[in-house]
């Protein structure tokens, strides 16, 4: 009985995941072209997401209490709520990546940073990557995913002191800059989440919790 | 409208039971719904069995025993002059240890579907094998029909037990502690088939196990000491229940 309740949950959270993965392309896609459309889309899209999380966490609370599960079962559904709370965050930080999109629309193109778009294309995959390990049950991919947060990290370092010595000099540029930066710090809290949905997801196929531990190890 | 499933199919109206002096129910009033599985929990001794043999007039039998309240089955008093036999074909009841009779395999299922006037043995077959499938025993038993039931295991006479219930198409189905007697993996059985049957029947479900009615039932109920303390949708019961009482036992800290 409680298996057919755990596939119901599984399809729920994929459904979410699929939905913030769209969100998450959108946003970055409206900040890349310009597009207040699909800005606007996005932070529309949210109350969705809020919705599925009330919903993911419901039943996980009824499961728990009335099947009192115990090994996989237990994990699954304790990492269900974890899981439905990042993706949640994730779906939130499109919001917020699509309102700093619709913040760059009153000024004038600022170039690009060649590595915005790269960074974008890393904390994508990362998301789409850890939804399939979540499918699969796959914990090498999910230990791998984790592993790529560290260089999202580091070009947001680099990202976050060069665009600072550029604002430094140019001045007139201070209030798109700050939301170009905002942007970056968005990307990078972004591949924070995938690689916690990533823990959450070792966690689950092989009961080690990794969290506190070093990505190298 | 309300639909099917909404529909109340035995309605309890301030019902007390009395052995002798003794009151062994106090005030019960609660609607069961059509096509639901109704768990009752509680302590030993808290009325469970007293009150879900009260629903086919099981306690007409014992001595000293005295009612007052109503009990309305699809609308109707059930009263003194009810028909007590056409009644339990309709509320149908297993009990904590199976009782198969002393007659073969195929005699304990197709009893019921006789004295529901069919005779004719094709169909007596078809009744036969189609309710030993719906319970899962048919595999088990095919070749040893015209056995008795006593080289079963206590669970597979159970099956049978609840096989040869259904057999009269009963409206509504009560179970009295039905895993009693059983292990794990036969209450596994016993529980999953319960979640099935709610599709042809209304089931009633009486368990001192706490999880156990939490797994099956769709309402629960928690009686102590006689009293219906919280009824309601189990998973409210069993996340967030309304009385202290109800929360102690569900937590185990009472009982």
């Amino acid at each position: 009985m409680l298996q057919a309740e755990i596939k119901t949950l599984q399809h729920k959270l994929l459904e979410m995941g699929g939905l913030a993965e769209q969100m998450l392309r959108q946003a970055i896609e409206s900040v890349l072209t310009r597009d207040e459309a699909l800005a606007r889309t996005v932070i529309r899209t949210d109350d969705k997401i809020d919705q599925f999380e009330n919903e993911i966490e419901t039943l996980c609370i009824q499961l728990i209490a009335l099947h009192q599960p115990v090994a996989f079962e237990l994990r699954f559904l304790t990492m269900a709520l974890k899981i439905s709370q990042n993706i949640e965050r994730l779906a939130d930080k499109s919001v917020a990546i699509a309102k700093r999109s619709l913040e760059l629309l009153q000024y004038p193109p600022v170039k690009m940073f060649v590595d915005l778009p790269y960074v974008a294309q890393v904390i994508q995959t990362m998301v789409k990557d850890v939804l399939d390990a979540f499918v699969n049950r796959n914990a090498e991919l999910a230990l791998e995913i984790r592993g790529r947060d560290d260089e999202v990290d580091e070009i947001y370092e680099r990202m976050h002191d060069e665009l600072l010595s550029i604002l430094g000099e140019h001045p007139g540029l201070i209030q798109p800059g700050i939301s170009l930066l905002l942007v970056f710090r968005h990307f990078e809290r972004v591949g924070d989440l995938a690689a916690n949905i990533s823990e959450e997801v070792y966690y689950l196929v092989k009961g080690d919790i990794i969290r506190h531990l070093d990505t190298d190890c | 409208m309300l639909s099917e499933k909404e529909l109340s199919i035995l309605s309890i109206r301030n019902l007390n039971i009395w052995y002798g002096e003794k009151q062994i129910l106090n005030s019960l009033s609660f609607e069961v719904q059509q096509k639901q599985v109704t768990a009752f929990i509680g302590p030993a001794n808290c009325g469970k069995s007293t009150l879900v043999r009260c629903l086919n007039r099981l306690n007409d039998f014992i001595p000293n025993f005295r009612s007052t309240g109503e009990i309305l089955f699809n609308g109707i008093h059930l009263g003194a002059s009810t028909d007590t036999t056409a009644l339990r074909k309709q509320i149908g009841m297993v009990f904590r240890k199976p009782i198969p009779f002393r007659c073969s395999i195929y005699e304990n299922v197709a009893y019921g579907a006789r004295i529901s006037g069919i005779n004719q043995s094709a169909h007596l077959d078809t009744v036969v094998e189609e309710n030993l499938r719906k319970v899962g025993l048919w595999n088990e038993v095919e070749n040893i029909l015209d056995e008795t039931p006593k080289q079963l295991s206590i669970g597979h006479q159970q099956l049978l037990c609840i096989a040869r219930a259904l057999a009269v198409e009963p409206e509504i189905l009560i179970f009295d502690e039905p895993c009693g007697e059983l292990d794990p993996i036969e209450t596994v059985k016993i529980e999953t088939l319960v979640r099935e049957l709610k599709n042809d029947c209304t089931l009633i479900f009486a368990t001192n196990k706490r999880r156990q009615a939490a797994r099956v039932s769709d309402i629960a109920g928690f009686l102590y000491c006689g009293e219906l303390i919280e009824f309601g949708a189990t998973e409210k019961i069993f996340t967030n229940p309304q009385d202290n009482r109800t929360e102690q036992y569900v937590t185990g800290r009472l009982g």
